[in-house]
């Protein structure tokens, strides 16, 4: 194969693999939040922030993916 | 396609030295924090005005936080102000191509004026550098030997009375040394994390509006709203967990 098509085929690769995990990580803080909520009616105006933080910082990982992916497309 | 680059656009070069249009775009923004904040703490009244109110929200919320963290209010004053300018800066930078005319400066052959700061690489772990050695440097001031011994750990060697201690002793050296690299981790981290959501938003945009020609009216709104959020968030989220570092080797340094 070609160098270009092996780029892009190493991108596109990247950027799959590296969307599952934080899909489900999210999923999961989303449903505890969400049971959370649930349980506690009063509280959930101060649990919504802290899940919006939380989704941030387990979507790093993710992030780490797309940067490598962009760094494969558009620099080497 | 339309350009997408990783690198910013040369606007001046003398010699070795190159503006690019990022760097321009942070100049920008700090010129005008910096007449912003002036001209608010000048004015201060005991009766705030409506611009003074938005200030005094911004510092309350971050206040809450960090003495959370730090857990005494005297020691919350004293690391307040580099905090605070991460964030409002980040709140600033992240937004700073939607800005009405901002995007349509154009210099002589075509490329923009000014591009969002934090899309280009160099901008984020500028400021992850600035909060890591900040961290360390200022406990560093606090305590020396004590912050140098929670990474080389030779006290468990001395208090050694038998093989299972010696053993103990060499397995804490050795995660002092781990805790080495995960220093290095965290400059990647932080700076990875802000780099990646702002330069992914506008290349989202850029992708939609170049589909088809009648694309860039309506559809790339949905994907605007969520970089305006995200970036938000990310500003947010920089300068807490920046926050945390320094509160992290502060108190195991104070105790």
């Amino acid at each position: 194969m070609e160098f270009e098509s092996m780029k892009v085929l190493a991108a596109g690769i990247c950027m799959g693999l590296g969307a599952l995990g934080p899909g489900i990580g999210e999923g999961l803080i989303g449903a505890r939040a969400m049971e959370a909520m649930g349980r506690n009616p009063e509280v959930s105006e101060s649990i919504f922030p802290k899940m919006i933080v939380a989704m941030a910082i387990c979507e790093s990982t993710g992030i780490y993916a797309l940067v490598i992916s962009l760094i494969i497309l558009f620099v080497a | 396609m339309a350009d997408i680059s990783l690198q910013s656009a040369n606007i001046i070069e003398f010699g070795n030295f190159h503006l690019t249009n990022a760097v321009l775009a942070g100049i920008l923004e700090t010129v005008i924090l910096l007449i912003l904040f002036v001209w608010v703490a000048k004015n201060a009244k005991l009766i705030p005005g409506k611009m003074q109110q938005v200030f005094e929200m911004i510092v309350g919320v971050f206040m809450d936080f960090l003495v959370n963290a730090y857990g005494s209010r005297k020691r919350a004053m004293k690391y307040l102000p580099f905090y605070i300018t991460l964030f409002v800066f980040l709140i600033l930078a992240n937004q700073f191509s939607i800005i009405p005319l901002v995007n349509n400066i154009v210099t002589g052959d075509g490329t923009l004026l000014f591009r969002t700061s934090t899309a280009d690489f160099s901008q984020p772990i500028a400021l992850a550098i600035l909060a890591v050695i900040g961290a360390h440097i200022i406990a560093l001031t606090i305590a020396p030997i004590k912050h140098i011994g929670n990474f080389i750990k030779i006290k468990p060697f001395l208090a050694v009375r038998s093989i299972g201690d010696f053993a103990n002793a060499c397995l804490e050296f050795f995660l002092g040394i781990l805790d080495i690299i995960g220093e290095i981790a965290k400059f990647i981290s932080i700076s990875a994390r802000l780099f990646g959501n702002i330069f992914a938003g506008e290349v989202m945009i850029v992708v939609i509006a170049s589909i088809a020609s009648w694309s860039s009216y309506i559809l790339p709104i949905p994907f605007m709203v969520l970089s305006i959020f995200s970036g938000f968030v990310q500003a947010y989220v920089f300068s807490v967990l920046a926050l945390q570092f320094t509160a992290g080797t502060v108190t195991s340094v104070e105790e």
